[in-house]
């Protein structure tokens, strides 16, 4: 059958959304406006959680204990994009799996601040085990995004 | 738990980069000829589930537009969003409750939609989404870890794309029939490191459906039919840590499932063939290592002797693999359905293990669900 039979139709949607954060997710957001990043800890299993977590999925209790780190991580995985995509930047960029601190858990950010000469250098300039430190927004609001990047410490 | 239930009709419509019928229209197509594989009506069916994903359909709720066309018309009918075989796993559930002697299943892949933003629409607000994560750098980042600390190579995540490829340019559903080589598969360039574009499964357009009976009624209907002996689900943490979600926690939590419901104690020597969800070729080796098809490590080697090719000793992904053909809403069950014909051609063949997941839309609290099947006369 051709394609000129049938109708074709097109549509798009814009949804906003809203969400309240409680009290653990708001403590560690509101933490990283003035450049700390903290973990929190299960009392019971005494894992830390970096982002925090308002509860333990594995001892299924709630968590209110909270430490501040020093903001280091280890770098997990990365990879780096080097195809352009609508809501990230253009490429070459690296996603990095990052765990900070005590974590038992990991958390996604960009890695960036390292010299490369040539884009397809860059998988030779990071290393699983490498340490990063946080690179602060200058104007913060309480986001993910007031760390611009982790940079290697 | 103890029980079994019987595939006894099947339909695949498609699979190609896009198609001409609206989702219920496809859902409706595949339902009506697995009914007639089948060899009964509309009216004999106790319960219906629709495999969907609101997002790559385009509409909220769009079980209810899918619904009826699968058959649903005032009937005990629900909608699953975390793949086919996860669907496949609700209408289990519903014929061994005896709420139903026959269950259809079905879903479509019908709609184009932008799939970097609809998949970073499911990753979570506060910690993911502002960081631009959608599949593609999800799955980079765990080839990553393969690549890093389980012992592959860019070789060996090119060889698994190739052997896919050989192997879905043979089958007369694939999607891509290109059967690109490891050299041009080496060819192709980085999207996101250390993946490359032929690496990476497309999106399918198509539709599939089957027809599932109690075991009563199987044996009434079925000379020598396929059943699916055993069915497992089993999710990963949500924020958690990396280990967990490369040893793929989930996974071997819904495998054993399966298998102890199957009566399956040992699957590297008890299973025989699979049918695995790896949007990104080389994926398949740390799932049949979760899945005991091989020892811990050694699914590199076998990808490299030719074991897990489609002439191999125990082929993995013989129809193609998802790189030959992947349908978001429906892969669960066209990988069923691939399973069972695959049994069904191959005589020698006894058991096969059917693995699916939610992960098209990208990894993190991801879900993953393991269905055993078996030939009549095992």
């Amino acid at each position: 059958m051709a394609s000129t039979e049938f109708m074709n139709k097109e549509y798009n949607m814009h949804l906003d959304f809203s969400v309240s954060l409680g009290p653990a997710y708001t403590k560690w957001m509101k933490a990283l406006g003035e450049k700390k990043i903290l973990a929190n800890k299960c009392s019971k299993c005494g894992r830390h959680f970096v982002p925090a977590k308002p509860f333990c999925e594995i001892c299924f209790e709630p968590i209110d204990e909270w430490i501040e780190t020093d903001g280091e991580g280890i770098v997990e995985s990365f990879t780096i994009g080097y195809a352009k995509f609508r809501n990230l930047p253009d490429p070459p960029y690296v996603i990095g799996v990052i765990r900070v601190g005590p974590s038992a858990v990991s958390m996604v950010h960009w890695i960036a601040g390292f010299p490369y000469d040539k884009p397809e250098d860059i998988p030779d300039k990071i290393q699983i085990g490498m340490k990063v430190k946080p690179v602060w927004a200058e104007e913060r609001k309480g986001d993910l995004l007031d760390i611009r990047y982790f940079e290697p410490a | 738990m103890e029980g079994k239930i019987g595939i006894i009709g099947y339909s695949l419509v498609g699979f190609d980069d896009d198609v001409k019928l609206r989702s219920d229209e496809m859902v409706f197509r595949a339902s009506k000829s697995a009914l007639d594989a089948a060899g009964i009506s509309r009216d004999d069916l106790g319960t219906t589930v629709i495999s969907s994903i609101d997002a790559y359909d385009g509409i909220t709720i769009s079980n209810g537009l899918m619904a009826p066309a699968g058959g649903g018309y005032q009937k005990d009918a629900t909608r699953i969003q975390g793949g086919g075989v996860g669907a496949i796993f609700s209408a289990f559930a519903g014929i061994l409750s005896n709420s139903a002697d026959f269950s259809l299943v079905a879903g479509a892949d019908a709609v184009r939609y932008d799939d970097e933003v609809v998949s970073n629409s499911s990753y979570d607000a506060l910690f993911r989404r502002p960081v631009g994560m959608f599949n593609l750098p999800g799955y980079a980042l765990v080839a990553t870890s393969l690549l890093k600390e389980q012992g592959a190579t860019e070789k060996d995540f090119a060889f698994a794309a190739a052997k896919s490829y050989e192997a879905a340019a043979k089958n007369p559903y694939s999607h891509r029939k290109i059967a690109a080589t490891i050299e041009q598969v080496l060819e192709s360039p980085y999207v996101f490191w250390p993946l490359r574009e032929l690496e990476i499964a497309p999106i399918s357009k198509g539709a599939a459906a089957l027809v599932l009976a109690s075991e009563e009624k199987t044996k009434e209907l079925v000379k020598d039919p396929i059943w699916v002996t055993g069915i497992g689900a089993g999710s990963n943490q949500y924020y958690g840590s990396w280990s967990d979600l490369t040893s793929l926690k989930g996974l071997r939590a819904a495998g054993n499932r399966a298998y102890r419901m199957a009566g399956v104690t040992d699957p590297e020597s008890q299973i025989h063939v699979a049918e695995v969800f790896a949007p990104f070729a080389p994926f398949e080796c740390p799932i049949i290592e979760a899945l005991g098809l091989c020892r811990e490590g050694e699914s590199w080697k076998m990808l490299r002797d030719g074991i897990t090719s489609s002439g191999g000793a125990k082929p993995i992904n013989p129809s193609g693999g998802t790189v030959g053909t992947n349908p978001p809403s429906c892969g669960g069950f066209y990988r069923t359905i691939q399973a069972a014909m695959y049994l069904t051609e191959n005589s020698n063949v006894g058991r096969a293990v059917v693995q699916d997941s939610d992960i098209n839309l990208g990894f993190f609290g991801e879900t993953y669900h393991v269905a055993v099947l078996e030939r009549g006369g095992v």
